[in-house]
């Protein structure tokens, strides 16, 4: 099997578009003491009043590395799109290719020149004197998703499943030594496999919706006597967490079974056609509160599940989304490092099936979702609150209606209706959190 | 996702490596094979004129680690030609004997010299400069060779000319152009007589406004006639009077083929399955035009879009354009979009010292633009002339910065600034 390259995060330099001071060469120089040619360029044009610095952008499919005809352009595995000059012959099919600004044919030497990033260190960020060229480490992210891709292959959900990335996040966080709990629902086609093939790396348990706590429960006793540091992990759905198997887990939180409990909330039961769930959104659409005379989707409230389990005094309960992946990270590095009690995490991963949105927009419908309050990020360690991503001024509510057909039934009263609903939801955590305060004891609490 | 896919590639160069790369983005266990007609290390044509000239080692050219093809899924099959596909049983017939079968076919073959019109009664030797074969003959006959004879100004024959002339101080190279100036087509007559005069200024000498009509044996020498009536002596002749898509083998496809074989925007051909990219390809351009491009920048391009359309992945090509670099003794030549003015063009054009600059534009637009001696950046160019950027007010400015302007324009577009 060849070679498996999944698309990641690096570290980059970025400009601020224009917020260079007049005349400023700073970069440039600071890049010509120890290059021949500079590999940074300032755009200096007084006349339309511009000042600014292009670089290049070291690109994930680089145009310039596919035109070179020595194949002396590489993307090296730190992202570092790099040009061996020895190997260039100065032919400028680079520099046909890329139309960001990102390379120069330099006639004089006969070689073209771009950025190396100075392996990791650039002189010309460090050189900026306003902080417009910035260094930025966004390969923190990785260090949270160490672990290889959970999959051995593809897998049968629908393209765009948020659920699917969830998965893949989750346990790309949690690693290998574990053992995945599912129950029916869309999220056992990536825990069980199809057919005869399994799906995972994972060892997996396929239970029913109405025990995957308590399953656990025994599983990992016996892990726990054995000696094992194996973590057993439940990723199920909302029809299975919050409905038909709220009791075993409320039990098992009480007790303080030993185990990771993830939810992934896609509002209804979407594997059998999309029905309502207790905590599908109020006012949507379903198969099951459908629209029509006298009739205008879902008329309750959604359950808050987490704030029902963290009312349990539960070792640590967080709400995350697909929208979040380094605060998701962090917040199961948490629910991992929990010694002595479960772990739940909530997280959202909305259907674009079932919510009729476009199939690339879970993750925008997820980040407005964070950005409108409608759901919002926050943590509980034994029943003491903290917002992890306050939104103090939250974005209107027709931005995120009008991403999903479900809730385009709405009209303004449907909406301010909703809006009443989403706010008395983002109140509560928050009296929560200045009532119940989170007492950070660990280090590993500096966000 | 479907069942496994077999990928066949006709070709292992640049558009043939980009595709490959394409296919392995969603699909990392389809088989892949890359057939070359050539025993070689995939390499690109353009660095024949650089090895010639010593400026890079036959060692350093390889277009891909050797560990790209050392995957089980991806093979090349090197110096074993096509000799035909059969487009119903779906398999391609290789010289060798063997049959492949694919279920996603690509024909990325590359280009390959056209014969002068000539008569040759006595078989001179007519040197091409296409394959490393081709580079590999005519340097072993360089040594004791005093004078040469090029036939043909294109990009080809240009760098063939001044990689003699690097080589050797002692070469005397005489360039025949049937056009009345170098480099025709891809730079305006102005830009190519400037060339000219830098070629000839280091010794090249150039025969313009005629073409060799006559070769004959003169004991080890060869006679050029030209027809003008004139003639030349050389000791060897080199033949670079133009490229055409490689596709002989292809004869009795089905494929439907112009001057190259025809493809949509997706690099489909007319035959389900098969596809085609790079220089082989004839395709739309950025304006709607079909013709073949080949220049490596499209390759890329076109074999992205025909590697994810073969995964299944629908992409569609934005289609090629015409732009040229050309960098020699110092001096660099920059061209993008059309060389002429068409009708309803405006022609804005700057000359200062040794410097040239020129833009056409079609009312806001850019269609065409090119500088000599100064420095600019062809991608940037070319963005503003595809993305169809108003510059008319900027024209100035354009003409005194072109590398600054050209750039600050695209990227304000680019930001989704107005």
């Amino acid at each position: 099997m060849a070679t498996l390259t999944l698309p990641v995060l690096h570290d980059t330099l970025t400009t601020e578009w224009g917020a260079c001071p007049s005349g400023c060469h700073a970069c440039v120089d600071a890049c010509a003491d120890h290059r021949a040619v500079p590999r940074i360029a300032t755009l200096d044009l007084p006349l339309v009043s511009f000042h600014g610095a292009v670089v290049c952008g070291q690109c994930g499919e680089p145009a310039c590395r596919d035109a070179c005809p020595t194949g002396a352009i590489t993307r090296e595995e730190t992202g570092v799109v790099r040009l061996d000059e020895g190997r260039c012959v100065g032919c400028g099919a680079c520099a046909v290719a890329c139309v960001w600004g990102g390379i120069t044919l330099d006639p004089q030497s006969g070689r073209a020149a771009k950025c190396d990033t100075c392996a990791g260190r650039p002189a010309c960020a460090a050189a900026c004197p306003t902080g417009t060229l910035r260094w930025v480490e966004t390969s923190g992210l990785l260090r949270h998703f160490g672990h290889p891709d959970p999959f051995t292959r593809g897998v049968s959900l629908c393209p765009g499943c948020a659920a699917e990335l969830g998965f893949r996040m989750a346990f790309r966080v949690i690693g290998p030594d574990a053992v995945v709990f599912a129950a029916p629902g869309c999220a056992c086609m990536l825990a069980c496999g199809l057919g005869t093939a399994a799906t995972t790396r994972l060892p997996s348990v396929m239970s029913l919706m109405t025990n995957v706590p308590s399953l656990m429960t025994g599983v990992a006793r016996q892990l726990k006597r054995s000696g094992a540091r194996t973590r057993c992990v439940a990723f199920a759905g909302d029809g299975t967490t919050a409905d038909v198997g709220f009791q075993p887990l409320s039990g098992a939180a009480e007790r303080g079974e030993h185990i990771v409990y993830i939810c992934y909330d896609n509002e209804g039961y979407m594997n059998t056609g999309v029905q309502r769930s207790s905590t599908t959104l109020q006012g949507a659409r379903t198969m099951t509160t459908p629209v029509g005379p006298g009739r205008a989707g879902k008329s309750q409230a959604p359950k808050d599940v987490a704030v029902l389990m963290a009312m349990h005094a539960t070792a640590y309960v967080a709400t995350a989304s697909v929208s979040h992946p380094e605060d998701f990270a962090i917040k199961l590095q948490r629910a991992l490092a929990v010694e002595d009690g479960l772990a739940y995490i909530h997280l959202y991963a909305p259907c674009h099936v079932g919510w009729q949105a476009p199939m690339d927009s879970a993750l925008d419908i997820a980040r407005l979702a964070v950005e409108t309050r409608v759901f919002p990020l926050w943590e509980a360690r034994r029943g003491r609150f903290r917002l992890t991503h306050p939104i103090p001024r939250p974005r209107p509510l027709e931005d995120f209606a009008g991403l999903m057909g479900r809730l385009r039934h709405l009209g303004p009263a449907g909406l301010e209706a909703l809006g009443r609903t989403v706010e008395e939801r983002y109140r509560r955590v928050e009296a929560l959190c200045s009532a119940l305060p989170w007492e950070a004891p660990g280090a590993d609490d500096e966000q | 996702m479907t069942a496994t896919l077999r990928h066949v590639i006709i070709g292992a160069g640049t558009a043939a490596l980009a595709a490959v790369e394409a296919i392995r983005v969603g699909r990392h266990a389809d088989p892949i094979t890359l057939i070359s007609a050539e025993a070689e290390t995939p390499y690109s044509p353009t660095v024949l004129p650089h090895l010639l000239a010593g400026r890079i080692a036959e060692s350093r050219i390889a277009l891909r680690p050797p560990a790209f093809f050392a995957g089980a899924a991806t093979r090349l099959l090197a110096g074993d030609p096509v000799v035909g596909i059969d487009a119903d049983r779906r398999v391609v017939r290789l010289a060798g004997g063997a049959q492949l079968p694919w279920d996603r076919l690509l024909v990325a073959s590359g280009s390959e010299p056209v014969a002068p019109a000539l008569l040759n009664p006595d078989g001179v030797p007519l040197y091409t400069f296409t394959r490393l074969a081709d580079l590999r003959a005519l340097r072993a006959r360089l040594d004791g060779t005093r004078t040469v004879a090029v036939l043909g100004a294109g990009l080809i024959g240009m760098e063939l000319a001044e990689a003699l002339v690097h080589r050797s101080t002692y070469a005397e190279v005489t360039v025949v152009e049937q056009e009345p100036q170098v480099l025709p087509v891809a730079f305006s007559r102005e830009d190519a007589d400037s060339v000219r005069d830098l070629f000839q200024s280091r010794g090249l000498r150039f025969r313009l406004g005629c073409r060799a009509v006559a070769l004959e044996r003169r004991g080890a020498a060869a006679v050029v006639t030209l027809s003008d009536g004139s003639a030349l002596e050389v000791d060897l002749v080199a033949a670079c009077v133009g490229v055409r898509p490689r596709l002989g083998f292809l004869d009795r496809s089905g494929i439907a083929a112009r001057r190259g074989l025809s493809v949509d925007r997706s690099m489909a051909t007319s035959v389900p399955g098969i596809y085609a990219a790079g220089d082989v390809a004839e395709g739309p351009s950025a304006d709607g035009t079909i013709g073949c491009h080949a220049v490596l920048p499209t390759a890329a391009g076109q074999g992205r879009v025909a590697g994810a359309n073969m995964a299944e992945r629908r992409v569609e090509h934005e289609g090629w354009l015409p732009a040229n670099v050309f960098s020699f003794f110092g001096r660099l030549l920059v061209s993008a979009g059309v060389t002429e003015a068409g009708e309803g063009h405006a022609r804005l054009e700057r000359v200062w010292d040794g410097r040239r600059g020129r833009l056409l534009l079609d009312g806001d637009r850019l269609v065409g633009a090119s500088f000599a001696g100064m420095p600019a950046d062809p991608g940037a160019l070319c963005w503003l002339i595809r993305e169809r950027v108003p510059v008319k007010t900027h024209a100035d400015l354009l003409l005194d910065r072109p590398l600054e302007a050209s750039r600050w324009l695209a990227a304000r577009t680019q930001r989704g600034a107005a």
